[in-house]
């Protein structure tokens, strides 16, 4: 699978804008958190900063039903919701995990009329036990 | 020296020149709270002592002061506010300290839905959510220390979190296979995959760790190989994949492999758990000079068995050839396998060419017949190629009768030619007179020992025939007797040979696949929950009715090339092999 993507420098620490009453924020990204049992969709602007974010938890669903991809379509739909209102027009997607969950967010975000420059998953390769190498025999 | 500032602070309301002068100086003032735990105490603290105008003025700094935290260390201190700060340090540390928030884990314990009920499976995952919670607490606490060098610190200082998020997954190894190959591109199970979601530029209330994957068979046979149980396997697993997510990782030099397995020692001790650690059992298998045999196909037996759900509702096994070897006897794989079926809730059902009784005496043999058996007088069967259908509780549900002429002249040539012929009844056997052939089919085929009936008349008033078989050698049937009745049946019969020395004589439209298709009907059951297994010609229909037709290497190439797979010989336990690996 695709490697993480490093960050690279840090972030340039600047006053915000405190005259204007509603802040608009035409970029953001868009991280998503795909567990079996969980969804988190996160709304940033391109500095980092949460803007909206949401959760199969936080939309009420409870247990095994977390982890389905209507909780997960739900979250998703919750979280863009907020930044569409805040005039939100473009976002780069990152998808991290392997949940079922992964696929209806994304069908979500789509259909929230947000332009996606990017989608990329950014899912780690997953560790596993600690098997030795199978001796070779002669 | 309060009333100095407040001047200062009217001042420079009416934006005067000296405007970018007075947040500063209120930075100034409110950076003594920045060190106390609770800022929102402080001010309040401080409203009291102030009037309603000048709090209102404090209230909007504080904001301005949290949204610029980051420069609040480069500004200067102008000389003049000294005195000012040191008071205001010295009021805030008569305050007691508020009690921090106690962070919430929450821990998701889930059984894979492919895994079937298992009560100790469910014990494991009720143990599970009380000792989950309790390792990550443990090992939280040993972050703090942050002795170890190569540990990725992307999860460091929990405090800014209210909930910590893991999910640990319990399934089998197809499930675990699965992911290894789409995730790992490695295609083999193996006992635990940490699969981590944390970002770790995302500010937010909850840390959302990853998922823990735990292949309970994979986890099994580790157990028996170390001497512990289960539960304590897993729990290692646990502990092992739990490490991965907080950054440890035993693969990128032998310095990490060491700290990674001094962190599992430390848990798994101050837990009180039992086992070694994951990479210190790793490194014992190494030394010993045993070596693991690995499972080269995907045939699933033993102990792992009861981790898979059944594919099918119904096996359909012929006999002959097929759950018989070469010594028309059952092995003792095949017989195991078959109640391996049984006991997890498959259905076998028996559809042969012999009769019911012929087929308990076998099936008896291998302690499979009775009530909880595969068969008996109250289970559904097809026996003598389709033309005995029983149904639920043993009920008839078809039975075809030979044409009552052609028994009549197959009994006259009998007695002609002195070829012995063997009328199937039901669960009869009928014959016109006593020979060593006849005698065989009883000795060697287990049918019911031949009544001999003393006239031609007598026999077929007596009893309904299903068919009939001419025994002799095998010259004698293909050159003598096949030709003949081929010709002699014309319309009102079918011949055919299952054996090279004996040819049968049967109803128009026999079909053993017909056969099943009755009894598929009685059931309700459709052909998709059906798998059937079987060799010779006569089951062709019946492994294209099925949703898995299987045929096994020994049988006819007919039937080998209508089957979904070819399995091994019949000699080589072709029905286990079979069961094992396309049943479960």
């Amino acid at each position: 699978m695709a490697k993480p993507i490093l960050r690279i420098g840090s972030r340039k620490n600047t006053r915000s804008g405190s005259r204007k009453n509603v802040r608009r924020i035409p970029k953001g990204v868009i991280h998503v958190q795909a567990s079996f049992n969980n969804t988190i969709v996160t709304v940033t602007d391109v500095r980092g900063r949460v803007i909206s974010w949401s959760s199969a938890g936080t939309c009420g669903f409870r247990g095994t039903r977390r982890g389905t991809p209507f909780a997960a379509q739900t979250a998703a739909g919750n979280a863009i919701r907020a930044v569409v209102d805040q005039g939100m027009q473009r976002a780069e997607v990152r998808i991290k995990g392997p949940g079922l969950g992964r696929d209806a967010a994304l069908r979500a975000i789509r259909r929230s009329g947000i332009l996606l420059s990017f989608v990329r998953d950014v899912t780690p390769m997953p560790h596993n036990g600690c098997r030795p190498p199978k001796k070779r025999r002669v | 020296m309060l009333s100095r500032v407040c001047p200062t602070l009217r001042y420079n309301r009416i934006w005067s020149a000296h405007a970018r002068e007075m947040p500063r100086a209120t930075l100034l003032l409110l950076q003594p709270n920045f060190f106390h735990s609770s800022p929102k105490t402080a001010l309040v603290n401080r409203l009291d002592v102030t009037s309603s105008e000048f709090s209102s003025m404090f209230r909007r700094s504080f904001h301005a002061l949290r949204s610029t935290v980051g420069d609040w260390r480069k500004l200067p201190k102008p000389p003049g506010q000294v005195f000012a700060e040191r008071r205001e340090y010295r009021k805030i540390r008569r305050r007691a300290p508020k009690k921090k928030q106690e962070l919430e884990l929450s821990v998701s314990i889930c059984i894979e839905e492919q895994l079937p009920d298992d009560l100790e499976i469910q014990n494991i995952a009720e143990m599970l959510r009380l000792n989950v919670p309790m390792a990550m607490t443990l090992a939280f606490n040993g972050l703090k220390d942050s002795k170890y060098k190569t540990r990725e610190t992307d999860i460091e200082d929990l405090g800014g979190y209210e909930t910590v998020e893991l999910s640990v997954m319990l399934c089998n190894d197809d499930f675990i296979c699965k992911l290894n190959k789409e995730w790992r591109g490695e295609d083999h199970a193996t006992d635990v995959l940490s699969m981590s979601q944390h970002v770790p530029e995302l500010k937010l209330p909850v840390l959302m760790m990853g998922d823990l994957v735990i292949s309970v068979e994979t986890a099994a046979r580790q157990a028996a190989e170390r001497g512990h149980t289960l539960l304590d396997e897993i729990r290692i697993l646990v502990i092992h994949g739990l490490l991965h997510l907080l950054g440890f990782d035993h693969e990128i030099s032998d310095e990490a492999e060491q700290e990674m397995e001094e962190e599992e020692e430390l848990l798994l001790k101050n837990l009180g758990w039992k086992g070694k650690g994951l990479i210190q059992s790793a490194y014992d298998i190494q030394k010993t000079t045993t070596v693991q045999p690995e499972k080269s196909d995907d045939r699933k037996e033993g102990d792992g068995l009861r981790l898979y759900k059944p594919k099918f509702s119904y096996i359909f096994c012929d006999m002959d050839g097929t759950l018989l070897n070469s010594k028309s006897q059952i092995s003792e794989a095949n017989a195991k396998a078959l109640k391996e079926a049984l006991l997890r809730g498959l259905k076998v059902v028996i559809a042969t060419g012999k009769s019911r009784p012929g087929a308990i005496r076998i099936l008896k043999t291998a302690d499979l017949t009775g009530s909880d058996g595969i068969i008996s007088e109250s289970s559904p069967g097809v026996f003598v190629q389709g033309l005995l259908v029983y149904g639920r509780q043993g009920k008839e549900v078809y039975r075809g009768n030979l044409d009552r002429d052609v028994c009549r002249e197959t009994c006259l040539y009998s007695l002609e030619h002195r070829i012995p012929l063997i009328a199937f009844s039901q669960d009869r056997c009928l014959t016109l007179f006593d020979h060593p052939l006849v005698d065989s089919l009883h000795t060697i085929y287990n049918e019911p020992k031949a009544e001999i009936i003393s006239s031609v008349d007598q026999l077929i008033a007596e009893a309904d025939i299903q068919k009939v078989i001419f025994m002799d050698t095998t010259e004698g049937v293909s050159s003598v007797i096949r030709p003949y009745w081929s010709e002699a049946t014309g319309d009102r019969a079918n011949v055919v040979q299952a054996q090279s020395d004996m040819l049968e004589i049967v109803p128009p439209g026999t079909s053993k696949g017909n056969g099943v298709k009755m009894l598929l009907n009685h059931l309700g059951v459709s052909p998709d929950e059906i798998m059937a297994i079987g060799d010779g010609e006569n089951d062709i229909e019946m492994l294209q009715l099925a949703s898995l037709g299987v045929a096994l290497s020994n049988g006819a190439e007919k039937t080998k090339a209508v089957a979904d797979v070819i399995g091994v010989s019949n000699d080589q336990d072709g029905v286990a092999d079979a069961i094992y690996r396309y049943a479960f």
